[in-house]
C-alpha cells in the first residue's frame, strides 16, 4: 500500500482534507526538510502521520530536489484526497494522409504534445524509445521556448549514449540551441546491458498534465502514421512522473548529457 | 632527446608530428613522437567539442569508445585543449640492420652481441634502422617481429639476418653464418574491437600489416575545422530581455550600436537603484537640483532605454505581418550579431575614403561602381571585408592503415600526466568577404517566381519582416518541418549558388577555390567566403581583391557563371554539375541546393525540391547591364 493510499484511508473527508490543505498550502514555496517538520499531521492522520504525509508528498512529486513544496503537484494531491472525479479522457490522433473522420483532429496528437510543452512552467518530461530528427524537429521551437522560460526539460530514450545514434543525432541540434538558455536540458538513455526495452511514449508537464500513447518522436509518428494517445490530468499524471523518476533513480536509464553540467 | 634543428610550424605539427606519429628527423633518423606539450589556445570550447562530436559520430559506436562523451560538459574535463608547442620524441623503430652483413636485431640485443653504441655492427659495418613497422586498423603499432630462436642448422643465436627485397611476401629471416632460412615475416594477429566486428574465418585485416615507415597510411591524424565564434556570448546574449528583437534590429540594419553594448546598457538601467552607482549619484543630485540636466537625461534614458525604439519598431513590423516575437534567438542570429559586433569589418565606403585621402580618385570610383552594380543589378546590398574572421583547426585523434571510419578504430592521443586526452587546436584570424543580399530584391525575386503571394514591400525593413514571416524555413534548423518550405529552399539555393559562382573566379585573389571556405547564414541572407588558412599571418589576397578588383571580379563571376562545359545538357538538367557549380572541397552543403537557374532563370534539377520546375525570373536577370562599357 502506498503512503498516499494510507493517508487517504486515515483522513476524514471533507474536514481533515480541508485542514490538511490549509496547513500544507501555507508551506508552498518553503523547504520541508524532514517528516519532523510535519509533526502536526499526527493530529489528522494518527500515529506516524507526519512520516506518512512526508512519504506521500515525496511519492506524488510535491517536493523538488531541494525539498521545496511545489504548488501544482500539491493541488493535485489534495484533489486526489478530496476525491475529485476525473473527467472523460481526451483522445489524441495522428491520422494517415487522406483519412478523414468527422470530429477527429488528424493532427491532434502533435497539437496535444505542443500544448503540453507550451503549458510547462517547472518541468517537462518526454519519454520515447525511438526518436528521429524530423520528429524532434517538430517539437524543437516549442521546447526551446520552454527552456527559455527556465523549465527543466528531460528526455528519456534509448541509445542516446552513442554520439552517432539516431537518437543522439535527432537531439543534437536541440542540444546546441539549448545551450545558454535558462532551463536545463537533460537526456537519459536506457542501458542496453539491463536488457530492459523502454517502450512508453509519454509527455508530462509539471506533473499535472500528460499525454500517453503510441507515437514515438519520429516524423512519421507525428504526421503520417495511425497513432493514438490519451490526454491525462490529475493524480494519474503524478504516477507517470513518479515511475519515470524511479526509473532514473534505480539506474535503468543513465544520463547521456546535461546542458547545465559543470566542467 | 634534445630538439636539435627541429623547428616546424604549428599547422605542420598538427598534420605530421602529433603523438604516435613516426617521422624522419634530420639528425636522429626515424623517430616516434611521444608527447606534444600544450600551450594556450583561444578557442570556443563549445564549438570545438561540437565539431569533435560531429566528427566522432561518423565512427560506429564500438570504434570510438575511447572518447568520453563530448556533449556532456562535466565529461569535457577528461580532455586537455591547447595549441601544440613542443614535440618530444624517441628513436623508433629500434630494430637495426647492418649494411654490410645484414645482421638484424633489436638494438639492445645487438649491443649484447658486440655491436658498438655508436652504431657499428660486430663486422664493422654501419647499422641503420629497419624501415618497416607493423600497424593495424585498431591503431596498434608494433616494431617488426624479430624471431628469437637459434638457427636450426648451425645453432647460432647471434647471426640472425634480414633479407629485404622490398616485398613483404618475399622478405625472409635467415642465418648470416650458414645462410639457412629461418622464417618469413610473421603476420601478428590482433585481438581488438575491430577484429571482433569482422566475419569469422580468415581475413587479412585481422593481422597487423607490415608498413614502410614513410607510408602515409601509417599515421592519419584526424582534424576538424570550425568557425571559432567568441566563447560565452551565446548565454549572455540569448537570455537578455528583448534579445530576439535587438538581434533582429541589428541584422536588419535598424540598430547601429552593438547588441552586446546595448544589452549591457539596458541591464544596468534596469538594476535596483541601490545597486547602481550611477543611480545613487543621480538620486543624490536630484535632492539638490531636481531640474539638473543630468537628472533629466537619466530620467529620459530610464523611460526609454537604449535600443527601445528599435525593439518597438521590430515588434511593430512583425505584428503587421501577424508574427508574435516570442521565442529565443537561434544560433544563426547570435552568430550574425557576434560577427557584426566583434570583428574588424571594412566597408566599401571605408576603402573609397582611404583611396580619396591618398589621392586615388580612380580607385575610389571603381570600387564605388562595383558597389553600385552589386546593389542595383546583382541584388547584393552589402559587401564587407572581415579582417579577423575567427577560424580554428583541431586534431582529436588518429587512425592507421585507413581513413575510413568503417574500417578503423579512432584512437585519441595518449593521455598526459594528469590523465587527460590532449586535443590540439590552432585558432587563427583569417580574412573573409561577407555578402548580404537585399531583402527587397529577394522578396521581388520570390514574387516574380510565384513563390510568395503579396506584392513587394515599400522599404527594406518591411521586406525583412515579410521574409521573416513568410519564409520561416530560413531560420529553422534542418530537421524542423519548415526547413523544407519551397521558398526557403529557393532562397538557400540562391545564396549557395551565388557563393559558388563567386568562388569560381576567386583566383583573382591569388587563392585557389580549394583554399577558400564558405559559410552560409540564410536567416540574414548572407554568405561568407573566407581564406581557409590557420597561420598567424594573413596573405591579404581577399583584402586586395576587395580593395582593388571588386568591380572586375563581380562582373567576371557573373559572366562566367552562365557557362558550363556540359551545356546545354547541364542547363536543361537544372544547371548544376561538376562543370559549373559543384565544388570539390569545402562545400558545407555537399553540393546540394545549387542551381544556375536561381540566378539566370531556367529549369531546376529534377532531384531538387523544385522537381525540375522552371524558374521564370533569375536573380541576376538584369546583370547584363553591368557589362563594362568602352
Amino acid at each position: 500500500m502506498s503512503a498516499f493510499d494510507t493517508l487517504a484511508a486515515r483522513v476524514q473527508r471533507p474536514d481533515d482534507v480541508r485542514r490538511l490543505g490549509q496547513a500544507l498550502w501555507m508551506l508552498t514555496g518553503e523547504r520541508v526538510k524532514s517528516a519532523a517538520t510535519l509533526f502536526w499531521a499526527k493530529a489528522l492522520a494518527g500515529a506516524n502521520g507526519d512520516e506518512i504525509l512526508w512519504q506521500a508528498l515525496l511519492e506524488r512529486g510535491c517536493l523538488n530536489e531541494q525539498g521545496t513544496l511545489l504548488p501544482r503537484p500539491l493541488a493535485e494531491l489534495l484533489c486526489s484526497l478530496w476525491g475529485e472525479p476525473q473527467g472523460d479522457a481526451t483522445l489524441l490522433w495522428t491520422l494517415p494522409e487522406g483519412l478523414e473522420v468527422s470530429g477527429v483532429d488528424p493532427a491532434g496528437y502533435i497539437s496535444g504534445m505542443l500544448a503540453l510543452i507550451r503549458e510547462a512552467r517547472e518541468r517537462l518530461l518526454l519519454v520515447a524509445p525511438f526518436m528521429e530528427a524530423k520528429g524532434v524537429g517538430r517539437l524543437q521551437e516549442e521546447v526551446l521556448c520552454t527552456l527559455a522560460r527556465g523549465v527543466a526539460v528531460t528526455f528519456v530514450t534509448q541509445d542516446a549514449a552513442s554520439v552517432g545514434s539516431w537518437a543522439s543525432d535527432s537531439l543534437e541540434l536541440l542540444r546546441r540551441e539549448a545551450r545558454g538558455l535558462a532551463g536545463v536540458l537533460r537526456v537519459y538513455t536506457a542501458s542496453a546491458d539491463l536488457g530492459v526495452l523502454l517502450h512508453s511514449k509519454l509527455v508530462v508537464a509539471d506533473g499535472a498534465a500528460a499525454s500517453v500513447g503510441s507515437a514515438n518522436l519520429t516524423g512519421k509518428a507525428l504526421a503520417k502514421n495511425l497513432e493514438t494517445g490519451v490526454a491525462v490530468a490529475g493524480a494519474k499524471v503524478i504516477e507517470l512522473e513518479l515511475v519515470v523518476r524511479r526509473l532514473i533513480e534505480m539506474g535503468y536509464v543513465t544520463l547521456a548529457f546535461d546542458t547545465k553540467a559543470v566542467a | 632527446m634534445a630538439n636539435k634543428g627541429f623547428t616546424r610550424g604549428q599547422t605542420q605539427v598538427l598534420f605530421r608530428h602529433l603523438p604516435e606519429a613516426v617521422f624522419e628527423h634530420d639528425d636522429y633518423g626515424l623517430c616516434k613522437v611521444t608527447q606534444v606539450a600544450l600551450g594556450d589556445a583561444d578557442v570556443n570550447r563549445d564549438a570545438l567539442f561540437d565539431a569533435i562530436g560531429d566528427a566522432l559520430a561518423m565512427w560506429p559506436s564500438d570504434f570510438s569508445t575511447k572518447y568520453p562523451d563530448t556533449r556532456d560538459v562535466s565529461r569535457r574535463s577528461y580532455y586537455a585543449v591547447g595549441s601544440p608547442r613542443e614535440v618530444r620524441f624517441v628513436p623508433y623503430p629500434q630494430v637495426f640492420r647492418c649494411r654490410s652483413c645484414s645482421r638484424t636485431g633489436k638494438f639492445t640485443d645487438l649491443l649484447k652481441r658486440g655491436a658498438s653504441a655508436s652504431g657499428r655492427c660486430v663486422c664493422g659495418g654501419y647499422l641503420y634502422q629497419i624501415r618497416y613497422v607493423q600497424a593495424h586498423n585498431c591503431g596498434r603499432l608494433e616494431e617488426v617481429f624479430v624471431p628469437q630462436q637459434s638457427c636450426s642448422n648451425c645453432g647460432s643465436s647471434k647471426d640472425l639476418a634480414f633479407y629485404d627485397p622490398g616485398r613483404v611476401k618475399q622478405a625472409r629471416w635467415y642465418c648470416a653464418k650458414c645462410k639457412a632460412d629461418v622464417q618469413a615475416l610473421r603476420m601478428t594477429p590482433c585481438k581488438c574491437t575491430y577484429n571482433k566486428s569482422l566475419p569469422s574465418g580468415f581475413h587479412a585485416e585481422k593481422y597487423l600489416r607490415i608498413v614502410p615507415t614513410g607510408d602515409p597510411s601509417l599515421y592519419i591524424p584526424h582534424t576538424v575545422a570550425f568557425v571559432n565564434f567568441p566563447e560565452d556570448d551565446q548565454g549572455k546574449l540569448k537570455n537578455a530581455p528583448d534579445a530576439l528583437q535587438l538581434m533582429l534590429a541589428r541584422t536588419w540594419g535598424l540598430l547601429k550600436n552593438s547588441v552586446t553594448d546595448t544589452i549591457r546598457e539596458r541591464a544596468s538601467m534596469g538594476k535596483p537603484e541601490d545597486a547602481d552607482k550611477m543611480a545613487e549619484t543621480i538620486e543624490a543630485l536630484r535632492k539638490f537640483d531636481p531640474t539638473n540636466e543630468l537628472v533629466l537625461e537619466y530620467d529620459a534614458k530610464k523611460k526609454a532605454p537604449v535600443g527601445q525604439k528599435e525593439v518597438d519598431r521590430v515588434n511593430e513590423l512583425l505584428n503587421s505581418c501577424n508574427v508574435t516575437t516570442t521565442g529565443t534567438p537561434r544560433r544563426w542570429l547570435v552568430e550574425h550579431t557576434t560577427l557584426l559586433d566583434r570583428t574588424d569589418i571594412g566597408t566599401i565606403e571605408d576603402v573609397a575614403a582611404i583611396f580619396r585621402r591618398t589621392g586615388d580618385e580612380a580607385g575610389a570610383r571603381d570600387i564605388e561602381r562595383g558597389r553600385d552594380k552589386a546593389s542595383d543589378l546583382l541584388g547584393i546590398s552589402d559587401i564587407r571585408i572581415v579582417n579577423d574572421f575567427p577560424l580554428a583547426l583541431c586534431a582529436y585523434g588518429y587512425t592507421r592503415t585507413s581513413r575510413d571510419p568503417v574500417r578503423t578504430v579512432i584512437t585519441p592521443f595518449p593521455v598526459d600526466d594528469r590523465g587527460r586526452i590532449p586535443v590540439y587546436a590552432i585558432a587563427a584570424e583569417t580574412e573573409a568577404l561577407w555578402f548580404q543580399l537585399d531583402p527587397l530584391k529577394v522578396y521581388d525575386w520570390l514574387f516574380k517566381n510565384g513563390l510568395v503571394d503579396s506584392n513587394v514591400p515599400a522599404s527594406r525593413e518591411e521586406a525583412w519582416a515579410r521574409l521573416y514571416a513568410a519564409v520561416p524555413g530560413l531560420r529553422s534548423s534542418p530537421h524542423e518541418p519548415m526547413y523544407d518550405q519551397l521558398k526557403a529552399v529557393a532562397v538557400r539555393t540562391l545564396l549557395h549558388t551565388m557563393s559558388h559562382l563567386f568562388l569560381r573566379r576567386i583566383e583573382w585573389s591569388g587563392f585557389a577555390p580549394s583554399s577558400v571556405g564558405e559559410y552560409l547564414i540564410p536567416g540574414s541572407l548572407s554568405f561568407i567566403l573566407y581564406a581557409n588558412r590557420h597561420a598567424e599571418t594573413k596573405i591579404g589576397g581577399l583584402t586586395t581583391l576587395f580593395e582593388q578588383r571588386l568591380n572586375t571580379w563581380l562582373w567576371d563571376a557573373v559572366q562566367s557563371g552562365r557557362e558550363c562545359v556540359y551545356d546545354p545538357i547541364c542547363e536543361d538538367g537544372g544547371g548544376s554539375c561538376a562543370g559549373c557549380t559543384h565544388r570539390e572541397h569545402n562545400c558545407v552543403c555537399f553540393n546540394r541546393e545549387l542551381s544556375r537557374a536561381a540566378v539566370y532563370g531556367g529549369p531546376t534539377p529534377q532531384a531538387s525540391a523544385f522537381q525540375g520546375a522552371r524558374l521564370a525570373h533569375g536573380y541576376w536577370q538584369e546583370a547584363w547591364k553591368a557589362a563594362p562599357t568602352e
